[in-house]
């Protein structure tokens, strides 16, 4: 029975101990997780690296649904937390952000908003001279190309890193069935898999970009991923290292079946607002901050035809186009070496 | 939470000493180890009343012409427990159930029950920001979430004290109204198990 006693004090005791061991003091080499609240929602950001060098890169992960912490590799580790503090951002509803979240408070204002109040709280806690460099990847890009839109939030922001984003959706099924089609084609030129490239041609030939069923997103979406697996085994694309660090934290440190759950929710919530019909290429002249684009040339996910969109019509006067000729949606995988030093020279050259 | 938590005191104190292991209005105790997704360790403490002991005859033996009697209790459970995620959060869990526990040979057992319950979580480190974008200076803030789910068990009492056991749990949680949805935990426990009652001679 003494045991039951003293069962609340022991669970104090290891919440205590818990909690003043989430924060580590070495400036250079700090581990920081925090949570931003606001409107419902308790979002998560995972503050790792160089925090005295008052320079922030925030990223904002794909999805909707994914988790910033699958940004964590070995070479964003090596090469970028040593100069750099990287904030790796779960947004509202996904990952490990909590809350309760419904049609009228899980938007993407609402998640534009959520990154004033996250950039807000980084000024409070590390000083109001933190400079932020914004990175999206894929749905990122498309959430990162929202907010700036509005002049004012790019005051906050030094410089834009877009990656494979997806922000126009009804250009990215077009140029989706074109490169599925072109890639066809070179494939069955060079021998490699003809049989499941052929097939691809049949199945794409079927598809009217101009009236899109959901069968046809989910197989032009769907179809990529296996795509790229079939480019892979072929030595079109460069075999993504297996990063203990990256496996590390998404299947020890992190809680990968809540963060996928809850994330399901947040995509369907987050589609179903009409983002497929979304397209913010006529806006993009809005954005006047120095922007890089990277794209893996074999993108079949968000084709680099948006990379070369968004060259043209954004209106930052320092804008650059950068293409991994061995990468498909996820270039900071496939080439994360060639990634990481074309990120940080960027970082370099604005900070 | 408060209420939640008078009610498993009250579950733990009501306990009749007259009957020895498995007698109806008897009680047990367990204390252990939690584990939250194969990775998030805690600790639980689990009462379970017995409500029932009642004889089940295992059809398979009928046939073969040796009936077998299966020993089953039917228990009610109340249980609360913590886990804590090294890198953000801990959660506290207070669940009460059913559990039906079989018994079978070499003081072997195994039980299945539903469970219903409340969740909390606490968050380390939060700033709450306004919509001027005033921010807060740091504390600890939280949610509460209903959740259901089902526990299996696998346990072994020793062979001097029939009164004590080891139980292996696993119990699948869903929050209910995690985020914008429902999300499933996956929690596996590793108990010791007691009773206050004297073993009668």
């Amino acid at each position: 029975m003494k045991l039951i006693i003293n069962f609340p004090c022991v669970l104090f005791l290891a919440v205590v101990i818990c909690f003043s061991s989430c924060e580590q003091d070495d400036p250079l080499n700090t581990e920081d997780i925090l949570y931003v609240e606001r409107n419902g929602a308790q979002t998560a950001a995972q503050i790792f690296g160089n925090v005295s060098s008052k320079n922030f890169l925030l990223i904002l992960h794909g999805g909707p649904g994914g988790s910033g912490i699958t940004y964590r590799t070995g070479a964003m580790i090596n090469r970028i937390e040593r100069d750099y503090a990287v904030v790796y951002y779960d947004q509202r509803g996904q990952g490990m952000s909590q809350g309760h979240l419904n049609k009228e408070n899980l938007t993407t204002e609402e998640i534009a908003k959520d990154i004033d109040a996250l950039i807000a709280v980084i000024r409070h806690k590390y000083g109001s001279t933190s400079q932020i460099f914004l990175l999206g990847h894929s749905w990122g890009g498309y959430l990162g190309s929202y907010y700036l839109l509005d002049e004012a939030r790019q005051e906050n922001i030094k410089a834009w890193i877009e990656v494979d984003g997806a922000h126009d959706f009804p250009l990215m099924f077009a140029e989706q069935k074109t490169l599925y089609d072109s890639i066809a084609n070179q494939q069955i030129s060079r021998g490699n898999n003809t049989a499941y490239w052929e097939e691809i041609l049949d199945k794409i030939a079927e598809i009217d970009t101009e009236d899109l069923s959901e069968e046809d997103i989910q197989y032009l979406n769907g179809e990529a991923y296996i795509a790229e697996g079939i480019l892979l085994r072929d030595d079109v694309l460069d075999i993504p290292s297996i990063d203990l660090n990256l496996l590390k934290y998404q299947y020890i440190d992190y809680n990968i079946l809540t963060a996928f759950s809850t994330g399901q929710y947040a995509n369907d919530i987050l589609t179903d607002q009409g983002l497929l019909e979304s397209s913010l290429t006529e806006e993009l002249h809005k954005i006047k901050i120095p922007t890089l684009l990277l794209w893996g040339s074999y993108d079949l996910v968000v084709p680099p035809a948006l990379g070369e969109s968004a060259l043209e019509n954004l209106g930052s006067e320092i804008k650059s186009l950068v293409f991994f000729e061995r990468s498909g949606h996820s270039p900071m995988y496939y080439e994360e070496l060639e990634y990481v030093n074309t990120l940080k020279d960027f970082l370099e050259t604005h900070k | 939470m408060r209420v939640t938590f008078v009610l498993f005191l009250c579950l733990s104190m009501f306990s009749n000493p007259l009957h020895g292991q498995y007698e109806e209005n008897s009680l047990r105790y367990g204390l252990g180890y939690w584990q939250n997704h194969f990775a998030n360790p805690g600790a639980t403490a689990n009462a379970k009343y017995v409500l029932k002991t009642y004889n089940r005859k295992k059809i398979l033996h009928l046939k073969k012409g040796t009936p077998a009697v299966v020993p089953i209790n039917r228990m009610l459970t109340g249980q609360i427990a913590f886990h804590y995620d090294p890198f953000s959060h801990v959660f506290l869990h207070n669940s009460y159930g059913i559990q039906n526990r079989r018994l079978g040979k070499k003081n072997r057992f195994r039980g299945l029950g539903g469970l219903l319950g409340f969740s909390k979580s606490f968050l380390p480190e939060v700033y709450k920001v306004d919509n001027a974008l005033n921010v807060s200076d740091p504390g600890i803030s939280g949610n509460w979430y209903l959740h259901a789910g089902y526990a299996l068990e696998l346990g072994k009492s020793f062979k001097r004290n029939t009164n004590n056991a080891f139980v292996v749990g696993f119990q699948n949680l869903f929050l209910i109204g995690y985020n914008s949805g429902v999300t499933p935990f996956l929690n596996l426990s590793f108990t010791y198990e007691f009773s206050p009652n004297k073993k009668e001679p």
